[in-house]
């Protein structure tokens, strides 16, 4: 079993982006390179490689069935947040919450700020 | 194009991820690709997707080696883990890991002491500022003046010049202090005023020699000297003390390891100790460059103006500029940079051999290792298992080596030349040892890499079963690793075989007067005293025959091999004008040449000593350019340094001598009567064995005067023998890389035989079973080995004969291709290769077909 994963950003988006539903890989891409608003962006490379850390780790998982209805193409593969993902997620964003709240008391940052 | 290289890179990945994830990243890709309009836009998708594709690469790799951990503390805990599994397994079977661990430790202790003389000899800095400045110029640009050897104006007038010197080759004197101690015998340089400056010495304490006309005469130590002699007296600047018997102000002392010309405890203004000139008048000359001057420039000049020194063209001498490196290494940088590389290649043979070992293990150990994955472990995991246990081994050996390294180093103090400088400083210090752990772990590497990888072959998902298709190609390796080992063992003995029969040519060259049953010994008598110089030889030369067995006793001006240039003059038949020729002129006294055991091929011995009887003997090329051998005796010849002598008839002819070893030319000389000499080289002959007169003749000079105390008592075996150290050492270095690396690649191949002999039972027992013979197996066996050994006897002759001509300089009457020398040595790898196979293959007849088919395969 050994240590718990640490999540980079990039982990944490993928994992965001599977918490909406289950995606397959451009989903994901497309989802994450809005979120950031282009500050972060995944190549089809080191997508699949954090897919399978966090496959590996339990997080996420292979699905069969699409979200939202979309037509099921057979050769896409779609992946899915797990139970321990999305516990894991939620772990995450509270931690950063807990450091932004800190930030914000300090007088830093400010809304939208880029 | 940017689409096969990222496929090519896909292929890259760790299995895992190609697996599962190459035809997904391929797709995502085309599906970017596909929607983007825009084809500037599509090709920079495709930049930045390469990109992406090398960083992940990169970070993939970098997760296995890190393993489970994913940071490097837990790359320690895990690394930690791995060296305990090593030392385990390698505790498992001591005698295996013993030997493992001893053929490392030599093949790094020998490399790292190789490492440290070389580093300290040829590649230290000197301690001369600008070193590469300084040369010694040959033939020395100096007169003879009123008052002793000079430097040539022009030479020191030369543009290129900035500053130059004299010095002579050393004489010795006993150096005497003023508390009672007995005389010790110091080496002895003089040299001019300029010497400490144009070889870029600053003294540490004293203000120098000073001008050679001055009215004190000074001295200057050197450290060593000044430390050993005087406890390293911080007020020693001006005290005095006696050199032969004569007072000397102490002038300064130098910096350590100064020792120029090598072997010099202390300097003397030139001009100061006519007796100390020794036997030569001989004088050297070093020059220092001015700054961003060519060396070719001074050397057109050079070359120029001695031209201009002679009217017959075949006068001319060439010059040569010797770099001052140079001139302190005495030649030793080609010896050391063979040695160096003999001992790469031994070090790189012992790798070899061991991955051969470890590899060939890995399929051993399968069952364990694939435990070890179900487990749990990655490949990578197991791959880096291996590669810890090789860089444990080699750790330990590389340890151990360190301790044989020490060894090594005084066994190499001990061959070389004693007085070559830096040698007495070789040890372990800091490049040494970086050099000693860059091996080690250079070497743990080399080892485990491809046992690794074969690890993590075997170990992978969908690698199970009996016959793997990896040990196919595992033998090849295997084979290929065992032509790799003797080729080097060939490239290795050839050398050893080169400089062997070279030295063996060079001990067979005969040097014209009496290898054995001759001590010789100098003494050097003081201007003051020369008119008791008859007085002291007469009973020296009478005690001396009195010693049971001596036989014969003489002196002479030059002794084979001492030190010193030869005094050069030039003579010719007498009335004869423009008929000389230039001769090596010796002056002995009668019985020298007898002593020395120099045939006489006509006429009778020189007149004797202070004598005023004239007549002259000439060496067999004298006489022969002179007169033709056969009317040389009887006739009369003239002859001279800057003139010509009276007449004088020649009395003998004799057999020419090498002076400088077996490997110099034959001298034609010129010898004349003793007469207002200084310098006695004696020589005695003796029935018995000449070194242990040495006693009773220390006894007899110091009963005739002691304060003039012999020195340099050697046979001239003995210094044969030293002239020659420094290739016997080399040769005996070579043979014995030869040899271990002989044995390690017959080794290699005997264990590759029989492994694969052990694989191969079931086919083997097959097909005796259908009816072939046991012999004709066995053949078969040991004709795959003799190809394998031929391949590697091919490969090591294709490295070896383009770069033998390197040896060049080390060998003597010996070409680098001798086909004498190689021949055999090729026919003893065959044969070691044969015997090699053969041993392991009689195996071969002894397998029941049945024991075999039933066994697991």
């Amino acid at each position: 079993m050994g240590r718990e994963l640490r999540l980079n950003p990039g982990m944490v988006h993928v994992l965001l982006s599977l918490a909406e539903g289950s995606a397959h890989g451009y989903g994901i891409l497309q989802d994450i390179e809005r979120r950031s608003g282009g500050a972060l962006r995944l190549g089809p490379s080191s997508l699949y490689y954090t897919l399978g850390r966090l496959e590996d780790a339990g997080l996420v998982a292979e699905t069969d069935e699409p979200d939202f209805g979309e037509p099921h193409e057979d050769r896409r593969r779609y992946y899915r947040l797990t139970e321990a993902g999305r516990a894991r997620l939620e772990r995450e964003l509270d931690d950063l919450a807990r450091l932004v709240a800190a930030g914000r008391r300090l007088g830093l940052g400010s809304e939208g700020a880029r | 194009m940017s689409r096969r290289v990222l496929d090519l890179l896909l292929r890259l990945f760790p299995a895992r991820f190609r697996e599962r994830h190459a035809r997904q990243v391929r797709e995502l890709l085309d599906e970017t690709l596909r929607r983007e309009p825009d084809a500037t836009r599509r090709a920079r998708l495709l930049w930045w997707a390469l990109l992406d594709t090398i960083r992940t690469l990169v970070r993939a790799w970098l997760d296995i080696v890190l393993g489970q951990a994913g940071s490097t503390a837990g790359l320690r805990v895990s690394l930690a883990q791995d060296a305990g599994f090593a030392m385990r397994h390698l505790r498992r079977r001591p005698l295996r890991t013993v030997t493992l661990v001893g053929t490392l430790a030599f093949a790094l202790g020998s490399a790292t002491a190789i490492a440290s003389v070389t580093h300290a000899i040829l590649i230290r800095t000197l301690p001369y500022e600008d070193p590469e400045r300084v040369f010694s110029v040959s033939p020395p640009p100096a007169r003879f003046t009123t008052s002793g050897p000079a430097l040539r104006p022009d030479f020191t007038e030369m543009p290129e010049v900035e500053r130059a010197a004299l010095y002579f080759e050393n004489g010795g004197g006993a150096l005497g202090t003023n508390d009672g101690s007995p005389a010790r015998r110091i080496t002895v340089a003089q040299v001019s005023e300029d010497f400490f400056a144009t070889l870029g010495v600053t003294l540490i304490m004293g203000g120098g020699l000073g001008p050679a006309d001055d009215e004190v005469d000074r001295i200057v130590l050197s450290h060593e000297l000044w430390r050993s002699a005087f406890g390293g007296d911080p007020r020693i600047v001006g005290q005095s003390v006696r050199l032969n018997e004569r007072p000397l102000t102490v002038a300064g002392v130098t910096p350590p390891e100064v020792g120029f010309p090598g072997g010099t405890d202390a300097w003397l203004p030139h001009g100061a100790f006519y007796e100390l000139y020794g036997a030569a008048f001989g004088s050297n000359v070093i020059a220092r460059l001015r700054p961003h001057v060519p060396a070719d420039a001074l050397l057109a000049r050079l070359q120029q103006a001695e031209a201009a020194q002679w009217e017959n063209e075949s006068d001319v001498r060439s010059v040569t500029l010797r770099p001052l490196r140079h001139e302190l290494t005495r030649g030793l940088q080609t010896p050391l940079v063979l040695l160096a590389a003999a001992s790469a290649m031994v070090l790189a043979l012992a790798c070899l051999n061991l991955a051969g070992i470890e590899f060939a293990g890995v399929t051993a150990r399968l069952r364990e290792l694939r435990v070890r994955t179900a487990l749990g472990a990655s490949r990578g995991r197991i791959a880096r298992q291996l590669l810890t246990e090789s860089l444990v081994l080699s750790v330990a050996g590389g340890t151990l080596g360190l301790t044989l390294a020490v060894g090594g180093i005084h066994v190499l103090q001990s061959l070389l030349p004693g007085e070559t400088p830096g040698l007495a400083a070789a040890g372990l210090d800091l490049p040494v040892l970086v050099t000693a752990a860059v091996l080690t772990m250079g070497s743990g590497l080399l080892i485990g890499v491809l046992p690794a990888l074969r690890a993590g072959g075997l170990t992978g998902p969908g690698t199970g079963g009996p016959t793997t298709t990896g040990s196919r190609e595992g033998r090849r390796v295997q084979a290929g690793m065992v032509v790799a080992q003797v080729s080097l063992a060939v490239i290795l003995a050839g050398g050893a075989g080169l400089l062997g029969g070279s030295l063996s040519r060079l001990h067979d060259q005969p040097v014209g007067y009496a290898t054995r049953g001759v001590l010789t010994f100098e003494v050097r008598f003081p201007e003051a005293r020369a008119d008791d110089r008859a007085a002291y030889l007469r009973a020296v030369r009478e005690r001396l025959l009195a010693l049971p067995g001596v036989l014969a006793v003489g002196a002479s001006t030059r002794l084979p091999l001492a030190d010193g240039m030869g005094v050069g003059g030039r003579a010719r038949p007498s009335g004869v004008e423009d008929a000389d020729v230039s001769l090596t002129f010796i002056a002995a006294t009668d019985g020298w040449l007898e002593a020395m055991g120099v045939a006489r091929l006509h006429g009778s011995d020189l007149p004797p000593a202070f004598g005023t009887e004239p007549g002259v003997v000439l060496s067999r090329s004298a006489a022969d350019s002179l007169f033709g051998v056969e009317s040389a005796l009887g006739r009369l010849v003239e002859y001279g340094f800057e003139g010509f002598s009276e007449p004088a008839p020649v009395v003998g002819v004799v057999d020419d001598l090498r002076l400088g070893g077996g490997d110099s030319p034959q001298h034609a000389i010129l010898f004349t009567p003793y007469t207002y000499h200084n310098t006695f080289g004696f020589a005695v002959r003796t029935a018995e064995n000449p070194e242990a007169l040495v006693p009773a003749v220390r006894v007899i000079l110091d009963e005739v005067d002691a304060s003039l105390p012999g020195y340099a008592f050697r046979t001239t075996g003995s210094a044969l023998a030293s002239h020659l150290a420094a290739r016997t050492a080399v040769a005996r270095l070579a043979s014995l890389f030869g040899t271990v690396a002989l044995l390690l690649a017959s080794l290699g191949l005997y264990g590759l035989v029989a492994r694969g002999i052990l694989a191969r039972r079931r086919e083997l027992g097959v097909r005796l079973a259908l009816g072939a013979s046991p012999r004709g197996l066995l053949g078969r066996t040991v004709a795959e080995g003799l190809m394998l050994g031929g391949a590697g006897v091919m490969l090591g002759l294709a490295v070896f004969l383009p770069l033998a001509s390197r040896m060049e300089p080390l060998l003597f009457q010996v070409d680098a291709r001798d086909p004498r020398i190689l021949g055999p040595i090729v026919m003893l790898v065959l044969l070691v290769t044969i015997v090699a196979t053969w041993i392991p293959a009689r195996a071969t007849t002894r397998i029941e077909p049945r024991d075999a088919l039933s066994a697991e395969g």
